[in-house]
């Protein structure tokens, strides 16, 4: 027998009980979902969620295998191991490795017996496994592992070494994402290597960063062992210098990220259950709101749909009656969803709006109608809708993403199923849309550029080599109608900013993350606006982290940029300077934001739960 | 005796009562001071993670700490009966959960009441979450009564939540409540947390199921610790 073999022996012995108890854990959790739904004919019982299992429990299990390492052999332990002939580095050694094992074995065992699973899926159903994230959170736990192995060893009380070592865990996850020098090491590694834009060289320094400052972990515990070390701290202590130290981090998170703009004025929805907002437009200082209310706030079941104008004033505002144009009480076994709303300038008593219709049955989607309504808000009648085009007819398709554009005496309508169409209509009888034309478009409409997108196939990347806009076909209208249009029937992730300027989320090169990047426009050549960049802001890595990404919702009003990104509110940039796009202000002081307008007099109304309207006219840098 | 039993178990629980009472304030006023995400998800982030860690911080001083010092014999041996021990203890741990809930409850309400959400609606999902934590709490302590060491009572809290998320998952994959009520899903005290939305929903019977399921396991709980307590072998040969 080899010297080591004893070592291992014991420590195996001594960490099979936590080893199985842990897996146990991390098995249940993983696969327990996915073997019902197997029992019940609804997939494979190995399709659980083993990834989120070990981002979630592999942490802990890093915590206790640590701790428990070394915490266990002290007090009269340690000093009948001392009496004994043991060589000390092979003993720590042995703990460590046989430590770390546990920790790696707990936590890929679940993925691995996945991937086990699925490799014996017929080639057409196999869903690729990508190892790299798993990998690479792997080299976080050995960091935290690490750690708690050292203050195992360190701290007196297998207690008090845990209260330090999760401390210690919450530095390695938030430091790295405060602390710019150290972005390279924080979580946003794993989004940027499920996202494919991790390159070798990053995925390789960030390995050998975590096993190095795991190498020297081990070797201070070592010195610690050597020299007798050990450190006693009382629990009350430990406890508040953990509690001060956090509460210092997430201060110091917090409020350089935090609100910092009052809102003029809070409107509330005038409906009385969970009213949301759909969309919104505006003429002057009047808007329009489509706004949805129901029962139950998550179910779009019994929700009702229905027009609100709001006039907003310096101080106070006026909301009217909302006229109800989609009620599931009226056609039993359908809803509805009302999802873009255009307001005609030249008729402001009409407004149109497409209404999706959909009847379940069997918990499967049995019908599903598109149609554009007029809708006139001066109607007496119980119905306010005036007219009613059916588009599945015209579209060839029940499903697709379909938005609304309006330009002077022309409605637009697009749909993009995989296959892009535009519908025109005209608007000489204004309440009746009649179709003037119809034409499949060769390439999407909207932004586009270079970089890696993310759908919902996975990642993908633009094969175009510059950022421009593809313009619809409209040869009656000049460049900058094509452009508002454009903009009305494809907003996602940019908007107009002024003068021959748009102002566009774009993906980061090598990054998953968008930055958001100020272009002047070029000449049109064809149905093409190429653009060129002016100026860009990156986020920082814990907004990156968090998912704060530019682009969901866009608004400028004079030289304030303002992005909307639901649940975090509307962070405002400064874009007047050339060159730089400046942070100014943050707004999140409410819930769900889902559309954003501008008014006169560089106010902004942002809709969520209740109607907020920002003025940071003060804050104007021209 | 009672009073002086009481008066014990403070002394030891105060400096954790501070503590999380410290946390909780901090945490909830950096959040709704800054306004980092709206209120409902500051109140979420701060306080659901409190409301599993400080039951378990609280229940592992009334037994685990003691029987680890050593102590526990001592207490037994006072002319008490097992009773008012187990009373004072389990009214103690119970009293230091709520005051730092409740403090920083009042606190939350009386500063952002009304901003964002009503009073009513802030006071409402708080107590909500808070009575979570407290029937939690004393399963906590039903299942760690018998620890030796403060170690193995996180461990066994740790089990006990691990079990009701397990019970959670498999409920929610197999739909047991369309096969067996509502009642199978109501036992969980994951589903005290749902009483505010079922509230805002108009889902009368669903909150009348939580409530009874739970009152009825709430008395079981009390059952149970008042046996495994009076078992509960404390002597030194």
């Amino acid at each position: 027998m080899t010297p080591w073999k004893p070592y291992v022996w014991k420590e195996l012995h001594q960490s099979r009980r936590v080893a199985l108890g842990a897996l146990a854990v991390l098995l249940a959790i993983s696969f327990i979902p996915s073997i019902i739904a197997s029992i019940r004919s609804q997939g494979h019982w190995y399709n659980g969620n083993p990834l989120a299992a070990m981002f979630l429990a592999g942490p802990i299990v890093a915590v206790i295998v640590g701790v428990y390492a070394m915490g266990r052999e002290q007090g009269e332990i340690e000093r009948f191991w001392r009496s004994r002939p043991v060589n000390l580095n092979l003993w720590l050694l042995s703990k460590y490795v046989t430590g770390l094992v546990v920790v790696w074995l707990v936590c890929w065992t679940p993925i691995a017996i996945r991937m086990l699973g699925r490799t014996f899926e017929p080639p057409d159903e196999s869903v690729h496994e990508s190892i790299g994230m798993p990998l690479a959170y792997s080299f976080i736990l050995l960091l935290i592992y690490s750690a708690s192995f050292a203050l195992g060893q360190l701290i007196r009380g297998v207690l008090h070494a845990a209260i330090l070592a999760v401390a210690a865990m919450a530095l390695i996850f938030i430091m790295p994402l405060v602390i710019a020098p150290l972005n390279w090491l924080s979580l946003e590694v794993l989004q940027r290597t499920d996202f494919g834009a991790m390159d070798l060289p990053s995925y390789a320094t960030f390995a050998v960063s975590m096993t190095g400052l795991s190498i020297v972990l081990l070797c201070l515990s070592g010195i610690l062992l050597k020299r007798g070390i050990r450190v006693d701290a009382d629990q009350r202590t430990l406890s508040w210098s953990v509690v001060v130290i956090l509460l210092a981090l997430a201060a110091g998170v917090a409020f350089p990220m935090g609100t910092n703009v009052s809102p003029q004025q809070v409107i509330p929805l005038p409906v009385t259950q969970n009213g949301m907002v759909s969309d919104m437009a505006a003429h002057g200082n009047d808007l329009l709101i489509v706004l949805s209310g129901g029962p139950e706030r998550s179910s779009s079941k019994d929700r009702t749909y229905g027009l609100v104008r709001v006039h907003v004033g310096e101080q106070t505002s006026v909301a009217d009656e909302p006229l109800w144009f989609a009620a599931p009480e009226r056609e039993q076994g359908y809803y509805y969803t009302a999802h873009d709303l255009v307001w005609s300038t030249e008729n402001p008593s009409l407004a149109y709006t497409i209404v999706r219709r959909t009847k379940v049955q069997d918990k499967t989607i049995a019908e599903r109608t598109h149609t554009l309504y007029t809708i006139a808000l001066d109607a007496k009648q119980s119905d306010p809708v005036v007219h009613r085009v059916e588009l599945n007819p015209l579209l060839d398709a029940e499903d697709g993403v379909l938005t609304l554009g309006l330009y002077r005496e022309r409605l637009y309508v697009c749909c993009d199923h995989g296959n892009v169409r535009l519908l025109t209509f005209s608007l000489a009888n204004p309440q009746a849309p009649s179709l003037i034309r119809s034409e499949d478009l060769e390439h999407p409409i909207g932004f586009a550029g270079p970089g890696t997108f993310r759908s919902a196939y996975g990642p993908w990347r633009s094969s175009l080599e510059r950022y421009q806009v593809q313009l619809v076909p409209c040869p009656d209208l000049d460049a900058s109608a094509r452009l508002e249009v454009t903009h009305q029937l494809a907003p996602g992730f940019w908007t107009l900013a002024g003068h021959n300027r748009i102002l566009a989320s774009a993906p980061d090169s090598g990054e998953m993350a968008m930055r958001l990047v100020l272009f002047e426009t070029e000449a049109v050549d064809s149905n093409t606006l190429p653009l060129s960049p002016v100026a860009q802001r990156r986020r920082g890595a814990l907004e990156r982290t968090l998912r704060m990404h530019f682009g969901v919702d866009l608004c400028v009003s004079d030289h304030l940029a303002y992005n909307l990104t639901g649940m975090f509110g509307a962070t405002v940039y400064d874009i007047g300077n050339p060159g730089q796009i400046k942070r100014v202000g943050h707004y999140a002081a409410g819930e769900g934001f889902s559309s954003i307008v501008s008014l006169p007099d560089d106010r902004v109304v942002i809709a969520g739960g209740k109607l907020h309207v920002l003025d940071l006219s003060g804050r104007l840098s021209h | 005796m009672l009073k002086a039993l009481l008066w014990k178990e403070w002394h030891e629980q105060r400096w954790r009562v501070a503590l999380a009472t410290v946390w909780l304030l901090g945490m909830s006023a950096i959040g709704l001071k800054t306004r980092i995400l709206p209120d409902i998800a500051i109140l979420m982030l701060t306080w659901a993670p409190m409301v599993l860690i400080l039951p378990v911080f609280l229940g592992m001083g009334l037994f685990a700490s003691e029987r680890k010092a050593g102590t526990l014999p001592y207490l037994m041996v006072q002319p008490v009966g097992r009773g008012p021990i187990l009373a004072a203890k389990v009214i103690a741990g119970l009293l230091a959960y709520a005051t730092p809930v409740v403090i920083a409850g009042i606190a939350i309400c009386l500063s952002v009441g009304g901003r964002e959400m009503s009073t009513a609606d802030l006071a409402g999902r708080i107590a909500v979450m808070a009575a979570f934590g407290g029937v939690l709490f004393l399963w906590q302590l039903l299942a760690g009564l018998r620890c030796r060491q403060e170690e193995t009572y996180i461990l066994m809290s740790a089990v006990v939540v691990g079990g009701w998320i397990i019970h959670g998952l498999v409920v929610d994959a197999w739909n047991l409540t369309q096969r067996f009520g509502h009642w199978i899903w109501a036992m969980n005290p994951i589903a005290i947390v749902e009483v505010f939305d079922s509230w805002e929903d108009r889902q009368a019977l669903e909150i009348l199921t939580i409530v009874t399921v739970q009152s009825l396991i709430l008395v079981g709980l009390a059952c149970g610790l008042w046996f495994r307590f009076r078992r509960l072998r404390e002597s030194k040969s």
